[in-house]
């Protein structure tokens, strides 16, 4: 592989309240190269490339003798125009660490208390083809503990489903990526661990 | 609780491939405008229409009876930097995402698809701030042609065992659903 590229300047073409719109205009081999992209952060270029978390997903379960339950949340998402089925999720706060995000989320969009959390994938992009968003996604075991803390455009209903029915659940409803991939890596985990495969 | 209702739809930026609108939403009375990412044209008829925007493969072959996963080191113009994912790309007009799916394996890795089985159905990338609709697949597949690459596209492929995916992807920059669905993968494999 011996292509030269090269970030030459980004221009920002819009700026709005949660997401901005830029412009990095690349040299290919020589020849200019423009390529528009979305970024919840402000761009230049020097941190293109800058490591970082935008945000964080989490799977929350909890466990109830010998049944496990997976905490989904059902929410009006305004990009969509309509209710879909989705695990907690959002922003880091400035100063925020990805970790106390996700107990932040959890205890706000479920009114749960995390009692375990691990990582479920390490950081990654949600769509590097048209931003560098990139999150970071756990499996918390939680508890319902209290009530849940909204914003005031935020619409969220809890709904409990039961792991055993987690694929047909998944498969047959309008959801965010994230809640569908991380249900069937956890059914699929648990399913080995009690094979004792893992 | 009363549902927001969508009075308006505005298109504000004018790129190529992307674009961003303004919707204006009415809630509690109240105007509540929000901006929304789209790869599509948007209106306020077609706002609650799900519509698949893409696909992303995840392709594999069994020789010797060990299973190899072929992963994509690509330039992603996006993120400055070559990343490693699983194959994937818009579906084109009048084309369903099965057919996406088998000409992206083509383009990207140079692969006959011999079988596809979905991995999740249609679903919401990042349905906080985009509209995009992703569906994605596995599939066995059979390395016997040269790559189709687009002028701009820089892809290589990185060929892993099954056995190596796991610690793999735990440890590359790569795009969360390729991660995702490796482990997916993976373990429904194990599972077998």
């Amino acid at each position: 592989m011996n292509n030269n590229i090269k970030l030459k300047s980004v221009e920002t073409v819009q700026k709005f309240d949660r997401i901005n719109v830029y412009t990095y205009h690349f040299s290919v081999n020589s020849r200019p190269l423009d390529y528009n992209l979305v970024s919840r952060r402000k761009m230049n270029k020097k941190n293109s490339t800058e490591k970082h978390i935008d945000a964080t997903v989490i799977f929350p379960y909890i466990k109830k003798g010998k049944d496990t339950f997976i905490v989904f949340i059902r929410q009006f998402r305004f990009p969509i125009n309509d209710y879909i089925y989705d695990l907690p999720a959002g922003r880091l706060e400035p100063g925020e660490d990805a970790l106390e995000c996700a107990k932040r989320e959890v205890a706000e969009e479920i009114g749960a208390r995390v009692l375990k959390i691990e990582p479920a994938t390490s950081p990654a992009y949600t769509s590097p083809g048209l931003t560098n968003e990139c999150i970071a996604t756990y499996f918390a075991q939680v508890e319902m503990v209290g009530q849940q803390s909204l914003e005031e455009y935020e619409v969220i209903d809890i709904e409990l489903v039961n792991l055993k029915d987690i694929n047909k659940f998944v498969d047959t409803h309008t959801m965010g990526m994230t809640g569908k991939m991380l249900s069937k890596m956890f059914y699929y985990q648990q399913l080995l661990n009690k094979k004792g495969k893992i | 609780m009363q549902k927001p209702i969508l009075k308006s739809v505005e298109k504000v930026t004018d790129t190529q491939y992307t674009n961003m609108y303004l919707y204006n939403y009415e809630y509690n009375k109240k105007l509540m405008p929000y901006y929304v990412t789209s790869r599509r044209k948007m209106t306020k008829q077609n706002a609650n229409k799900p519509v698949a925007d893409a696909v992303i493969v995840l392709p594999y072959f069994v020789k010797n009876k060990k299973t190899y996963v072929v992963f994509i080191k690509e330039f992603r113009y996006a993120v400055n930097s070559y990343i490693y994912d699983l194959p994937a790309g818009l579906i084109d007009k009048g084309e369903t995402a099965s057919e996406a799916a088998a000409r992206e394996l083509v383009e990207e890795i140079g692969a006959t698809c011999k079988s596809l089985i979905p991995c999740t159905t249609l679903s919401y990338v990042s349905p906080g701030c985009f509209n995009e609709g992703t569906v994605t697949f596995f599939a066995e597949v059979e390395l016997d042609k040269p790559q189709q690459l687009e002028d701009g596209e820089i892809i290589d492929l990185h060929i892993l065992p099954l056995e190596e995916v796991i610690d793999f992807v735990d440890n590359n920059i790569m795009g969360v659903q390729g991660k995702m669905m490796t482990k997916i993968f993976y373990y429904k494999q194990k599972c077998k």
